[in-house]
């Protein structure tokens, strides 16, 4: 498809291309004061898609309709638009156009993982996620006045990597928007709905969006360790936050004779979240978890936002009686298949992984609100497919598009600018070779802010020779001169994408992306480290004579393995 | 009755004739002459004959255990060891009678496989002796540990509790080590031991695998094929040390003089022998059936211990005639999915499919319980004779010594006891208890306790501070 | 009578996991059990071929067959040969709860068990399978002052909500080895946390009690500038580990504090009488019966272990005796699990205090129905079988107080929680749900398709989660 773009105009270049936008879209003095000569070509930014089929999400489908796009907005839509003369037009006939998808969790973006410090993946650059890391894991907190764990003034917007690779994967699928927000600490800051293009000021849609709370605790180190504690800490929380309001506004008015309030930097924002109606989500994925959530935002006034609901279709009625909106994880619960072949699943098990992909149409059917999320699913086909898995049990088409469009932007409250293909609105656009929830379908191009986006399809940026090597089934992992051990459970797909799961030490990493080319390998997978902490590791190396060697990198660690099958022998 | 002073007849028992035995046994068996060793530990020793007297407990009702019950019956010990048992035998003149009138008479009762004598004080780790750094510890005898002054034994003796094999354990998967089998009444070990060393102690490798549950399987999380290959590395180990083994032995009785002494092995020989049972600890089926192979290669005479998986194997176990010492019965049946009462039901299936069985507490300052755990099986399908068979003969069987343990027949030692009622109902009382057919004392810590303080006087008005 | 108990057994099995559940159903049928030996655990203790009559819930009546008449629409139980005591109660146990310790620091009132109660915990099922009817589900004993507790029902199959009982609050305390941490490890990088000796742990209860009194005055100060009407004053902060404390001080939070050896137990009455609170009930206490005369004057009651000892130092002096001796001096007793496996066979548990220390059997039935339910003031509704109370009834096949009993059956509020027929139905029943669960998910073996048959016929019948609380209440 890479002919019906420009090349200047692939992803690769947008950190440059976008210093001429930024100056056309923002007007900015600072960025036109340093003016550097493009290195990549920008052609104006006005552009048309004609004679696509249009899904605009707000009404009924256009079929051989136009869109119009101009300075990063939509300028029209509809079958009779008239294409104004500086557009470049592309003939996306027997094509659909789509708004673009919304990720309505995510931490892809989010400085740390790469270059980044031990916080990985949330801990924004090496300073912060070395000070949150310093703060959680080693000063142990006396009780709630100490906030070691509240993360509420570390904000999503300032920890953007606009170069994270993973970026241009989720967007090549469709994905122009996400909500991100860090991971790490009990509160673990305020959330971003950023577009996937541009530099990391022009990413931000809307800043803060929204708060997000683990419910993690620390176990016998520190305050709060355990599931209680944190309960309790997040009551007291709030019961602080709000006190502090009332103490400041009181003092204010007559500070003489009082003790001035004390400084605390994790309160200002959990009291701008209860004043301003912050979504706050909360992890929600079992009944009881769902109805804590519940109770708790009841309790503290928190707006909950439920997350996960795997088990959310026993509870449909009863959570749209609340008016929490609820995010699907689309990591479905997966048949454990290392386990012990004579250990028989437990029913309750059973029920989860048959029942969880029922909550999407369950959810529907109550009238609650709700999106989808990518979680842990393993990449944007892994999220295509788990979609389909909720379409076969019973959820409506129409209804899965808007829980990946215009149901995050609701919840976000970015719904006037994003999510549907409407006139006025931000212009994010998939253009795909049919129905976008097909299996068969190919996502050709991408619009974000207005600028097209070449997919990786046409790109093909990962090494093109074909495996040459088998990496698929089971591996031993022996880590840095046998001192650590993790066993691993690959496949592969026909174009050598690797998936499945590592188990190491300290627990199960689940492999985000990865790809064998030739005898070379790389897989990456998403390790957890500690409460609440997440961290990325890449696996690389070659595989020869059924051996792998190879180094793992995780945060700014890097460790030596050799990879063989087991069973070679005691 | 008296109770006569321990101290005059268990004076003179002690002294080198014993140690000699065992000393010229080990020779022996280096020689490749097991059965020389065996028949020393085994004869009860010449003094003793002469110390005990004549002890009688008349008009009882007595359960035999191998022989049925005699109503209004008389047993007679002497020496020892019990001369007559049944409605008309004769009471030797100057012996010491116990009415019986109203009670029953047992067997005293075997708890299978105990910690008695090797720990004191769970938390404290300078009380306990029965867990070994290392996983490879043949070489090493609960006996050289046995505390016989500890207060768990009185505890554990007062509810009828009159032998136990007192084993190393804990620790990981390897060969904790010899197991003792004591009775409990003694000033010193060797006053107590009837086998020094009467089973091999194996904690046999777990498909569970390490950090239990990490690769445990079920739906959750969890490699099997890993823990498949460290199970097979284990049992390897286990095999190396075996083999080993068999060539320090086949070594020896070449003729060599250039072999060295090796405790380790040279105690694993001995097993290897058959001058020991191999009791192994294991509880899936997959384990037990991989030891019970692992068994039948190297010819040994074995034991499983735990066994709480052994239900879908027990026509197995049956056939290739492996007993099992169960317990305990009183556990949390694993998995969500289990049946609620799956350890009650387990002695009754095995049992029933016919595999003999004892039940332990693998427990010390618990073995006074080793009676509910056989009969919290019993309405649970195990019947109310095997139940007690289990705990008496039944044990007495496992660990080789039911010619002389376990019932009461003429011939056998003299483990008596005296009770109200059924042993294994909580509520009966234990009255007396005999051991090699003398009267054991009943005191223990608890009753010395309980005795003061529920005479303590009425305590004097407190002055309270309130501020 | 059989049909009907499984039907509603096996429902709530099955659907047991994810537990969509919704509060406990309420009981649709009159129950009549009749010719059973009835064990009231109140006045008469003992009652020969009597019956026990439940209805919507509640004890109708308890007394002599001849005396009681049932219902028409009611389902008689023949209880020949069996015995009726009213359900367990367990003083002090860890079950369906998803936390037990706040161990980070040395006060932690501030939590409370009542937050994560998790009702899919099988033991639930599994204890009531051994009469157990309500527990007592504590925080544990990491800290001198732990959380605050809750009161549960058994009542297997409902939700969180569905299982707290409304009983009055009660809290934690610890004493000895535990909250001065003597058998755990130093965590590295961890300060030792204070305190580490039992002066430091009445220091650190007399400390939060000097504080939480503090913290009452400064908001008694600020009401009562409210109250005159000044609207500049500044409401204290509200500080969720001092109110538990508070409440304590105004005697609305019952104490129930785990404690070992006889000085500790002194020492603690005495920091409570200086602060003008009782310690309601010592939990363990296995040298409550050196203290015995001081406990009953300071008006405490005990619960405690039938026979455990020796794990650790401050259980060597412990004597299975103890509940007989505190008994026999004045003291309320009972005898708890701790132990989700305890929890299961209670009776026997409580049978020990007949053989140690000589108790009668309406005492030792006591320490597990009726004295609980006082120690948790819940005694106007369960621990015994009288006209009125919470129908929680269990039916033995044989004497309880015994190594050999079983029970048959087991009610809560009047529902069926156990039964030993429908367990054994229900386990087949579960068998052939996880097989439609695997053919649902298409990953039924082979040689198993014989049940497709039934699978699918179920999903044509509508059988999927949404449906599933109707099963429960219906089937």
């Amino acid at each position: 498809m890479s002919h019906r773009i420009a090349a200047g105009t692939a992803s690769r270049g947008a950190a440059l291309t976008t210093v001429a936008l930024t100056t056309l879209l923002l007007g900015s003095a600072e960025v036109a004061a340093q003016h550097f000569p493009n290195q990549t070509p920008a052609g104006p930014p006005f552009f048309a898609l004609q004679g696509a089929r249009i899904v605009t999400g707000s009404g009924a489908e256009i079929e051989n309709g136009t869109v119009v796009i101009g300075n990063g907005l939509i300028e029209a839509v509809g079958e009779n638009v008239s294409i104004p003369g500086d557009a470049r037009v592309f003939d996306v006939s027997g094509m659909t156009v789509y708004p673009g998808l919304f990720d309505a969790l995510s931490e892809v973006g989010l400085a740390g993982g790469d270059d980044g410090g031990p916080g990985g993946g949330g801990g924004g650059g090496g300073g912060l996620a070395a000070l949150l890391a310093a703060q959680q894991g080693v000063t142990p907190s006396d009780g709630p006045e100490d906030r070691p764990a509240t993360n509420s003034w570390v904000s999503a917007a300032d920890m953007l990597d606009p170069e994270a690779g993973d970026i241009e994967r989720w967007r090549d699928a469709g994905f122009t928007t996400a909500f991100l927000i860090p991971g790490d600490g009990i509160v673990t800051g305020q959330g971003a709905v950023v577009n996937f293009g541009g530099s990391a000021r022009e990413m931000v849609v809307k800043a803060p969006a929204a708060l997000r709370i683990t419910m993690s605790g620390a176990g016998f180190r520190s305050y709060p360790g355990s599931l209680m504690g944190v309960i309790s800490y997040v009551r007291q929380l709030y019961l602080d936050a709000a006190h502090a309001d009332q103490y400041a506004a009181r003092y204010e008015a007559s500070p003489r004779g009082r003790n001035r309030p004390v400084y605390d930097r994790a309160l200002g924002p959990v009291q701008d979240a209860i004043r301003g109606g912050w979504p706050t989500l909360f992890p929600a994925d079992e009944v009881r978890e769902i109805r804590r959530a519940i109770r708790l935002g009841n309790d503290t006034g928190a707006r909950v936002v439920l997350t996960g609901g795997h088990e959310a279709y026993g509870l449909a009625d009863e959570i749209a009686a609340s008016g929490a909106p609820v995010l699907v994880s689309l990591a479905w619960p997966r048949r454990n298949n290392n386990a012990d072949p004579e250990a028989e699943e437990t029913l309750a098990s059973l029920e989860r992984r048959a029942y969880a992909p029922t909550t999407p149409a369950r959810l529907e059917e109550a009238g609650a609100t709700w999106a989808f999320y990518s979680d842990d699913s393993g990449g944007p086909s892994a999220v295509m497919e788990n979609v389909r898995k909720a379409m076969e049990h019973g959820l409506s088409q129409d209804a899965a598009l808007r829980a990946l469009t215009v149901s995050p932007a609701r919840i976000y409250g970015v719904e006037a600018q994003l999510g549907t293909v409407e006139e006025g609105k931000i212009a994010n656009l998939v253009v795909a070779d049919g129905d976008i929830f097909a299996e068969e379908t190919t996502v050709t191009m991408v619009f974000v802010d207005g600028k097209p986006f070449e997919t990786g399809e046409a790109r093909g940026e990962r090494p093109e020779a074909p495996p040459e090597v088998d990496i698929s089934g089971s591996w031993v992992l022996s880590l840095n001169n046998d001192s650590q051990e993790a066993s691993a459970e690959l496949e592969v797909d026909e174009d050598g994408h690797v998936s499945g799961i590592i188990v190491g030490e300290r627990g199960e990493q689940q492999i985000t992306g990865g790809w064998v080319s030739g005898t070379e390998f790389e897989i990456s997978a998403r390790a957890t480290v500690g409460p609440g902490r997440v961290v990325e590791a890449v696996y690389s190396g070659v595989i020869e004579d059924g051996e792998m060697t190879g180094s793992v990198q995780m945060g700014q660690f890097t460790m030596d393995f050799t990879g063989t099958r087991p069973g070679g022998g005691r | 009755m008296n109770q006569t002073s321990n101290a005059p007849r268990r004076a003179v028992r002690s002294g080198g004739f014993r140690r000699q035995q065992i000393g010229s046994g080990a020779t022996a068996f280096l020689l490749g002459s097991v059965a020389a060793a065996c028949a020393g530990l085994l004869a009860p020793a010449a003094s003793e004959a002469q110390e005990a007297g004549a002890y009688a407990v008349v008009g009882a009702t007595i359960h035999t255990v191998a022989e049925g019950v005699i109503e209004n019956g008389t047993i007679v010990m002497r020496d020892g060891r019990i001369i007559a048992v049944g409605q008309d035998v004769e009471v030797p003149p100057g012996a010491e009678v116990v009415n019986g009138e109203g009670k029953h008479v047992y067997p005293g009762m075997i708890d299978a496989f105990s910690s008695l004598g090797l720990t004191e004080i769970g938390a404290v780790p300078a009380t306990n002796d029965q867990s070994e750094l290392g996983n490879w510890n043949p070489h090493l005898n609960a006996h050289t540990a046995i505390h016989p002054a500890s207060e768990h034994i009185p505890v554990a003796r007062a509810n009828g509790i009159t032998h136990t094999l007192s084993a190393p354990g804990g620790g990981g998967t390897g060969i904790a080590g010899q197991a003792t089998l004591i009775h409990l009444d003694g000033w010193s070990v060797e006053e107590m031991e009837i086998t020094e060393s009467a089973a091999m102690v194996v904690s046999w490798p777990s498909l569970g695998g390490r950090g239990r549950g990490r690769f445990g399987g079920g739906g959750g999380g969890g490699n099997f094929r890993e823990a498949q290959r460290r199970f097979d590395e284990q049992v390897g180990e286990m095999e190396d040390w075996f083999e080993a083994a068999l060539h320090y032995r086949d070594a020896l009785a070449s003729g060599s003089t250039r072999v060295t002494r090796d405790l380790q092995l040279e105690s694993l020989a001995r097993v290897l022998d058959g001058g020991m049972k191999l009791i192994v600890r294991a509880n899936g089926h997959r384990e037990i059936t991989s030891a019970v192979e692992f068994a039948e290669k190297w010819e040994l005479d074995i034991a499983i211990a735990g066994a709480t998986g052994a239900r879908e194997i027990a026509d197995m176990l049956a056939e290739k005639n492996i007993p099992v010492i169960l317990g305990p019965v009183q556990r949390t049946p694993s998995g969500r999915d289990a049946a609620y009462d799956d350890p009650n039901t387990l002695p009754g299936v095995l049992r029933g499919a016919g595999v003999d069985i004892a039940f332990a507490t693998f427990n010390s300052s618990d073995s006074r319980t080793l009676p509910y755990e056989a009969a919290n099986s019993v309405s649970w399908g195990l019947p109310r004779d095997a139940a007690m068979e289990a705990v008496t003969l039944g044990a007495a069987r496992i660990l080789g010594v039911q010619d002389r343990l376990g019932s009461l027949e003429v011939g056998k030692v003299g483990n008596v006891i005296v009770t109200d009622g059924d042993p294994l109902e909580i509520t009966t009382r234990i009255e007396h208890v005999f051991i090699r057919g003398m009267p054991s004392d009943m005191d223990n810590k608890h009753d010395r306790l309980w005795e003061k303080y529920r005479n303590r006087p009425d305590s004097r008005p407190v002055v309270t501070t309130t501020t | 009578m059989k049909r009907l108990v499984l039907g509603a057994i096996g429902a709530v099995l099955v659907g047991g996991a994810a537990g969509a559940a919704a509060p406990a159903q309420a009981q649709e049928t009159p129950v009549l059990i009749t010719g059973a030996t009835i064990l009231t655990a109140a006045e008469p203790f003992k009652i020969e071929n009597g019956a026990v009559l439940f209805e919507d819930g509640r004890i109708r009546a308890a007394g002599p067959a001849d005396e009681v008449d049932a219902p028409a629409n009611a389902t008689v139980i023949d209880g020949q040969g069996m015995f009726v005591t009213p359900g367990i109660v367990d003083a002090h146990s860890h079950i369906a709860s998803d936390a037990t310790n706040e161990g980070s620091v040395s006060v932690s009132s501030m939590v409370s068990i009542k937050d994560v109660i998790d009702p899919t915990d099988i033991s639930i099922y599994r204890e009531a399978a051994g009469g157990t009817t309500t527990s007592h589900v504590m925080h544990g004993s990491a800290n001198p002052i732990g959380g605050q507790n809750a009161v549960i029902k058994h009542r297997w199959g409902s939700d969180a909500a569905g299982m707290l009982m409304d009983a009055p609050p009660t809290i934690k305390f610890a004493l000895g080895e535990n909250p001065k941490r003597s058998n755990s490890n130093t965590i590295p990088g961890v300060p030792q946390r204070y305190p580490a000796t039992r002066m430091g742990v009445m220091d650190v209860i007399r400390q939060a009690f000097t504080d939480a009194a503090e913290y009452r005055a400064r908001w008694e100060a600020y009401e009562e500038l409210v109250a005159r009407g000044d609207r500049s004053a500044i409401p204290p902060r509200r500080d969720l580990r001092l109110d538990p404390l508070v409440g304590v001080l105004n005697g609305e939070i019952l104490v129930h504090a785990h404690s070992y050896r006889a000085d500790e137990i002194l020492q603690l009455m005495r920091v409570a009488e200086e602060f003008g609170f009782r310690i309601h009930v010592f939990q363990h206490v296995l040298e409550g019966y050196r203290v015995a005369d001081e406990m009953r004057e300071h008006g405490a009651s005990a619960s405690t272990f039938s026979d455990w000892w020796a794990y650790k130092v401050e259980a060597y002096e412990a004597i299975p005796h103890n509940a007989a001796i505190m008994t026999r001096r004045g003291i309320l007793v009972s005898i708890n699990s701790d132990s989700s496996e305890e929890g299961r066979h209670l009776n026997q548990e409580a049978a020990k205090t007949m053989k140690w220390g000589g108790l009668t059997e309406e005492e030792a039935l006591a320490t597990v129905t009726i004295n609980p339910a006082v120690q948790l003031g819940i005694d106007d509704r369960v621990g015994s079988l009288e006209a009125g109370k919470d129908a929680d009834v269990v039916l033995w096949e044989n004497y309880p107080l015994s190594s050999f009993a079983k029970v048959r059956t087991t009610w809560v509020d009047g529902e069926v929680v156990f039964d030993v027929d429908a367990d054994m139905a229900m386990r087949a029943e579960r068998e052939t749900e996880k097989q439609r669960l695997r053919e649902m998910l298409g990953e039924a073996e082979a040689d198993e398709a014989e049940s497709d048959e039934t699978g699918a016929a179920r999903l044509r019948g509508g059988r999927g989660p949404g449906n599933r609380s109707e099963e429960r209440a219906g089937i």
